[in-house]
């Protein structure tokens, strides 16, 4: 253990450089590695790991030159952190690209990353902590003709762990500012911006049985496409983006025939002290990849946004939204207000209330006929009334939180949440979870250079603890970090299922940060559950040991 | 100039959105695939020989292809059943003579667009590809050391076959028995077609029309998808099984000149790892 540490600050000291200049342009990059040691503990279930050490890695490098660039991602993943797909096993350079912009044109070459409107029929993107990497590779062109006009076009593979998917995605998109384009409409008050997208995969011809006998007849292209429109007025805001995609039969949507279709609207008002937004969606077979029998995370063509909120403490995100790319509909309603300071309830300095509300829910979903089954493979799967809501409730979240600031020195957010998760959004069984979560959050400053934060987490639920769901159960959780000389922390944690396994998920960790430079080094118990990034997810094995980072830029 | 850029950028956006994606209607959902068979545990099997599968791209317009079919009828006599051979007609040197038989088929259509044939003859041992390319032989002096080049290879699959047929109802079921002898990965999949001996029809050659010319082991059907159906092993060293498909023979065929193809191929890259032949009858 000392001489990893030694090795660790030996590498510290070795990525503190500054970027460099190297024939005439600019070099700079940035260093994570993320290692884990764990070790077999039934009580939580968390699996041997015969390979002691496991580690994910990352380095990237970027050459800048006037409007030309270039770079490459170093990725390992020997052998990859636990809940990380073993597909990525190996090492090697995982992302290059090279580019060229200019005002009018933007061409890329190599790996790329790129989104048309909020992503319904197209976005390729990374999350490194959900294992999740779609870049493309091959072409993409931007081209600005004329102020407020920018038009896209692509044409790529997407990346599928160390390979690349078997489907052709082309793509094109367009996306026009009416106040630069509109002559006397460019001082309005009102802006407006439309778009327009449409993408397309083609795949090889396979053999998929419908049955016995019969094999599907697939289209070996599927396109989607969609029209957007940006609206602003004043304090007022309105964005709506509705796509369709064309027959697509895939493993998601059990290969029915059926079109799909998505909605996404958000409107929002916001003032000094007051922010509301309003969004909804709808979802009706909207699984896009760029192989018809890809499942998992990779190979998704398109994203559709999530529609609840993301919560930052622990036992809140215990149950996360998942996106329902089959079907659902969803509500959100997000208010901010901060009372002023100086008032009865605003007190010297001010509180802010924040009230957020969303559900979502099953679509409508009719069988075709009497002999047809609803989603019957080699069929039109279903017909759906658009306006129609679903009988079954996927997820529910009412949550409010106060921020105040008690002193010069202390703040306290207290925050409740009733949250319903049905574990059908997970391909589970069973009763749908109601959860009323509590969390008091206070942090004190003794001084310019020591800060102490803790929190207190309780959640109560309606099903008792199963062996085969190891978050069911109630819940409570303590936490204690300390900040000192800005640049080193201390904190330490557990989260107990009291009324459930009884089994303690304790956390130890320190971290120092030095300019750029960040090391953590933690050692606990991981909980198996999963991890949620904007209704994208990952499951998280149980794990038992230590676990340490190091992130670097320069 | 500007007008002009309009102009093309929306004839390329028309004609993107128009070409990218395809509509299949609702009555053609469905496409008939073939039997996929029942796959239980199997007896180990006793015959371990390495086959090869020979597939010849003939057409009865086609002047050349007699001699290729000199050249696999000289290396069945050579090899014997070491070797199973195909001949498809397909392309359009295969367009049949006015009254004469049309020999061509769907699936020979689709193996022939699918592995890129420039033309007839064109012959592929056992769908090998070379740096991602077909290996398509179009000279049919070169067959015989591709044959030979191919032959000798350890077996990994042990496969036999056999056929039980119904002359009354012409329905049969065959059945195959695979043995693992090494540890294979991928998935692989067993395709079963009806080839039949002795047909007679007009045949371009070299020295002119051919009005009797016979043709044998001509591709007539395929009893499971023409990629093959799923083999349900895991594919380890030792396993053993046996799947019983059904087929039924078209009233055109004649039972006694038909035989069963069976060959066992990688379903991503289509390599065929093992082929056999049994009589229908």
């Amino acid at each position: 253990m000392k001489k990893l540490l030694v090795l660790l600050g030996v590498f510290v000291v070795t990525v503190q450089v500054q970027a460099q200049a190297l024939l005439g342009g600019q070099v700079t990059g940035n260093f994570q590695i993320d290692a884990q040691v764990s070790k077999q503990d039934s009580s939580i279930g968390a699996e041997d790991v015969p390979q002691k050490l496991l580690s994910n890695v990352f380095a990237n490098l970027l050459y800048t030159n006037g409007g030309f660039s270039a770079g490459i991602r170093f990725e390992s993943y020997l052998d990859p952190l636990l809940g990380f797909n073993s597909q990525y096993k190996g090492a090697g350079i995982a992302n290059k690209f090279m580019s060229y912009q200019n005002e009018m044109i933007d061409i890329t070459a190599g790996n790329f990353y790129e989104q048309y409107g909020s992503g319904l029929i197209f976005r390729s993107y990374e999350d490194r902590n959900l294992g999740l990497d779609n870049a493309m590779m091959g072409v993409n062109v931007k081209v600005r003709p004329i102020d407020g006009i920018l038009l896209k076009a692509m044409v790529g593979k997407q990346r599928y762990y160390w390979d690349y998917g078997k489907g052709l995605v082309r793509g094109i998109d367009g996306e026009f500012a009416l106040n630069s384009l509109i002559k006397g409409f460019e001082e309005s008050k009102t802006r407006v911006t439309l778009g327009a997208g449409f993408v397309s995969r083609y795949e090889d011809d396979q053999t998929i049985l419908a049955n016995d006998e019969y094999k599907l007849n697939l289209p070996l292209n599927v396109g989607a496409g969609s029209f957007r429109m940006d609206l602003a007025h004043g304090n007022w805001g309105l964005q709506a983006e509705y796509a369709m995609k064309s027959q697509d039969p895939n493993v998601l949507n059990n290969y029915i025939y059926k079109w799909g279709d998505a909605l996404f609207v958000s409107a929002s008002y916001s003032k000094k002290g007051l922010g509301i937004n309003l969004q909804a969606k709808r979802i009706d077979n909207m699984g896009f990849k760029s192989e018809r029998t890809a499942t998992g995370e990779m190979l998704y063509i398109n994203y559709i946004p999530a529609m609840s909120k993301q919560h930052t403490y622990a036992l809140m995100a215990l149950y996360p939204a998942i996106t329902q790319v089959n079907g659902e509909m969803g509500i959100q309603a997000d208010v901010t207000y901060t009372i002023k300071k100086g008032t009865l309830l605003g007190g010297k300095y001010g509180t802010t209330l924040k009230l957020n509300y969303s559900q979502i829910m099953s679509i409508d979903k009719q069988a075709l006929n009497d002999s047809t089954s609803i989603g019957q493979k080699g069929t039109d799967g279903y017909t759906s009334d658009f306006f129609k809501v679903g009988d079954e409730l996927y997820y529910q979240d009412f949550n409010m939180e106060i921020s105040k600031k008690l002193s010069s020195k202390s703040k306290l957010n207290l925050t409740y949440a009733y949250i319903a998760f049905n574990p059908v959004m997970e391909n589970e069984q069973g009763d749908i979870h109601y959860n009323n979560v509590v969390v008091a959050d206070y942090t004190y400053k003794l001084n310019n250079k020591n800060v102490i934060r803790g929190e207190l987490q309780w959640l109560k639920s309606n099903i008792e603890y199963f062996d085969e769901d190891k978050r069911s159960g109630d819940w409570l959780m303590a936490l204690v970090e300390w900040n000192f000389t800005s640049a080193f922390f201390v904190s330490v944690s557990d989260q107990y299922n009291y009324n459930g396994s009884k089994n303690h998920y304790y956390n130890v960790s320190v971290g120092y940060t030095h300019n750029t430079t960040r090391f953590q080094l933690g050692y606990g118990k991981q909980r198996k559950g999963l991890l949620c990034i904007g209704g994208v997810c990952r499951e998280v094995p149980a794990s038992n040991g230590l676990t340490f980072s190091l992130t670097s830029s320069f | 100039m500007k007008k002009i850029f309009n102009i093309i950028a929306v004839a390329l956006v028309v004609m993107f959105v128009a070409v990218s994606c395809d509509k299949i209607e609702e009555n053609d959902y469905l496409i008939y695939s073939g039997s996929s068979g029942d796959w239980t545990d199997g007896a180990r099997v006793s015959n371990t020989e390495q086959r090869i599968f020979v597939e010849k791209y003939t057409g009865v317009r086609c002047v050349n292809c007699p001699a290729a079919d000199t050249a696999i009828t000289k290396l069945q006599q050579q090899y014997g059943h070491n070797l199973v051979a195909v001949s498809i007609h397909a392309g359009t040197l295969a367009k049949p003579w006015s009254g004469y038989e049309d020999l061509r088929t769907e699936v020979g259509d689709a193996w022939y667009g699918y592995f890129g044939i420039p033309s007839n003859p064109s012959v592929l041992v056992n769908r090998e590809q070379n740096n991602g390319t077909w290996n398509i032989i179009t000279d049919a002096n070169a067959i015989a050391s591709a044959v030979e080049a191919t032959m000798g290879a350890e077996t990994q699959v042990a496969f036999e076959m056999s056929s039980a047929y119904d002359d009354a109802s012409r329905s049969g079921i065959v059945t195959a028995n695979l043995e693992f002898l090494k540890d294979v990965e991928g998935e692989l999949t067993l395709t079963l077609v009806v080839i039949e001996d002795g047909l007679e029809g007009k045949q371009k050659t070299p020295q002119g029309d051919v009005e009797d010319y016979v043709f044998n082991h001509v591709f007539r059907m395929a009893i499971t998808d023409l990629w093959g159906t799923d083999i349900d092993a895991d594919g380890k060293r030792g396993t053993c099984r046996e799947g019983k498909i059904k087929f039924a023979l078209p009233e055109q065929y004649v039972a006694e000149n038909c035989h069963i193809v069976g060959f066992i191929s990688d379903k991503n890259t289509k390599y065929i790892l093992q082929a056999a032949e049994t009589s229908v009858k």
